[in-house]
């Protein structure tokens, strides 16, 4: 099982994952995702800063010889997410295209570890997120 | 930067090399490149290897002293990592560690023993060079990367399945003759357009194989140098960084750690991308020899199809890529294959391979993961 399957790494991201929680430089504004700690331009703080989950698709695989631990077919894509930053993840469900607008969904992964369920961002077409998450 | 020859070069095969271990391969390409430069091992005054991920693929870490013993030698030795680009991470190190005086005689030994374990273990464990966090929970490959640049690509650039698939044709065509290559088969345009897909739009042979192999080399300082019979000279050895990310970077459809290291190694070697005679780029996908050709500049940006739609990479073309065959047929064992790139290119130069002659000037551009670490490395006859 890879490694990065483990219960600290899953606990550690939770926010990021379970919420698309990133980061906002208090200065310039400038947003981030993954979060970081200190803008790269202003070297200042950062606060956390929740993004919309609403994204478009710049480019997308279906990946048919998967690594060990998955099972596929299945979609990747780079999705330019509304606010700007640019993130990989999996789309869930029927064809899709460069240019698609797509929202977040969370999803339980592939593989457990130690009995915890590992849940993560996986995205589909249209661009309304779900009302809560 | 001081004059630095490579004085001697050496390879196993290429391939499944099931009777073979890590350290047996290394053992052999160092001590081809010791025959092959009539050099005695107690010469040798450091070394350096290249490679990506034994620790996942054999268990094994620690490989400087590994295979420093496999030789019987005692010199200080190191274990380079750069993913795909490990081997020509140990040429640069290797090639600097002679710039500070401290070094004469310096051995580069790079390997990978990937077929021990199963191929979906493999592609895991190449994966390990991409970032994990998104790109590898999400279970991209390096397929996939490759995969999402391609399909980018063709987009933008009007690049299209058959260019991707003649690059495949070319570098099969011109492994046939290599007697180390994996694959020593030609494959018709056809073949390539209907292999199955592996990550779409990339399909069986826009893809490097799964590879056992090492390739070594000894470098000389100017000095040094006078007590070998043959030379090829470094010229320039220049290298960038990108995200590991792709989603990281601003555009997925070129390389831009490999065009930065490309114009530091014109500016540094005084030559311009139309002296090259020939070059060996790392076409570990198809649609990556067209990203490269565009990076070293031998084709405006989203042209680099075209260019191979035109021939010009042939071996009687304009400008020769990958003449003994390419990551594609030569087979890509990861940390070995930087090394093997500039092992080629030194046999090429010296007028080992009878049918091109003539070539003065080579560079080698080996390019680490999705494209984060480029390295460039130009090669030629005289200092």
């Amino acid at each position: 099982m890879p490694h990065r399957q483990g219960i600290p790494p899953a606990w550690r991201s939770k926010s990021e994952k379970y919420r698309l929680v990133g980061s906002k430089c208090i200065k310039c504004g400038s947003v981030y995702f993954p979060q970081k700690e200190f803008c790269n331009d202003c070297g200042v703080i950062t606060a956390g800063f929740a993004f919309s989950g609403k994204g478009t698709i710049e480019s997308y695989t279906t990946i048919r010889t998967p690594p060990a631990g998955f099972a596929g077919p299945y979609v990747v894509a780079i999705i330019k997410l509304k606010e700007g930053p640019k993130i990989t993840a999996n789309v869930v469900g029927e064809e899709v295209d460069i240019g698609d607008k797509v929202s977040f969904i969370l999803r339980r992964l592939n593989d457990t570890t130690e009995g915890v369920i590992h849940y993560g961002p996986k995205f589909k077409k249209g661009s309304d997120p779900p009302a809560s998450r | 930067m001081k004059p630095v020859a490579i004085v001697g070069v050496g390879q196993t095969k290429f391939g499944e090399n099931w009777h073979q271990s890590l350290k047996q391969m290394a053992f052999e390409s160092s001590m081809a490149a010791l025959t092959d430069a009539k050099l005695d091992k107690k010469s040798i005054e450091a070394l350096f290897v290249g490679n990506m991920a034994s620790g996942r693929f054999t268990g094994q870490e620690h490989l400087g002293p590994l295979v420093a013993e496999s030789l019987g030698i005692n010199v200080p030795a190191a274990n380079c990592e750069a993913a795909c680009a490990s081997g020509a991470l140990a040429f640069n190190q290797g090639w600097l560690a002679i710039q500070s005086g401290k070094y004469d005689v310096v051995l580069v030994t790079g390997v990978e023993k990937m077929s021990d374990v199963k191929v979906e273990e493999a592609s895991l464990s190449l994966m390990a060079a991409g970032e994990q966090e998104w790109e590898g929970s999400a279970g991209l490959t390096f397929a996939g990367a490759y995969a999402l640049m391609a399909r980018a690509h063709m987009l933008k650039f009007g690049t299209t399945r058959e260019q991707l698939a003649m690059v495949a044709v070319n570098n099969h065509k011109n492994g046939v003759k290599n007697p180390y290559a994996q694959f020593t088969f030609p494959i018709t345009l056809e073949a390539a357009l209907n292999a199955p897909l592996v990550a779409d739009p990339l399909r069986l042979y826009d893809c490097s194989p799964i590879t056992d192999g090492s390739a070594a080399l000894i470098l000389a300082s100017e000095k040094a140098a006078k007590r070998f019979e043959t030379h090829v000279w470094v010229k320039a050895v220049e290298q960038a960084s990108d995200t590991l990310a792709l989603h990281n970077r601003a555009s997925i459809v070129e390389l831009a750690a490999a065009e930065s290291a490309a114009k530091k190694a014109y500016t540094a070697s005084g030559i311009t991308a139309e002296d090259v005679d020939v070059s060996e780029v790392h076409d570990c996908f198809t649609i990556n020899e067209i990203l490269c050709i565009e990076a070293l500049g031998f084709s405006e940006r989203g042209k680099g199809g075209k260019f191979v739609e035109q021939g010009k990479i042939a071996v009687d073309g304009e400008n020769p890529i990958n003449i003994t065959g390419g990551l594609k047929a030569i087979g890509h064992p990861v940390g070995a294959t930087g090394v093997r790139q500039l092992t080629d290119l030194t046999k090429i130069l010296r007028g080992d391979m009878k049918e091109f002659q003539g070539a003065e000037l080579g560079l080698a551009l080996n390019v680490g993961g999705s494209g984060a670490t480029a390295i460039v490395s130009i090669l030629g006859i005289e200092k």
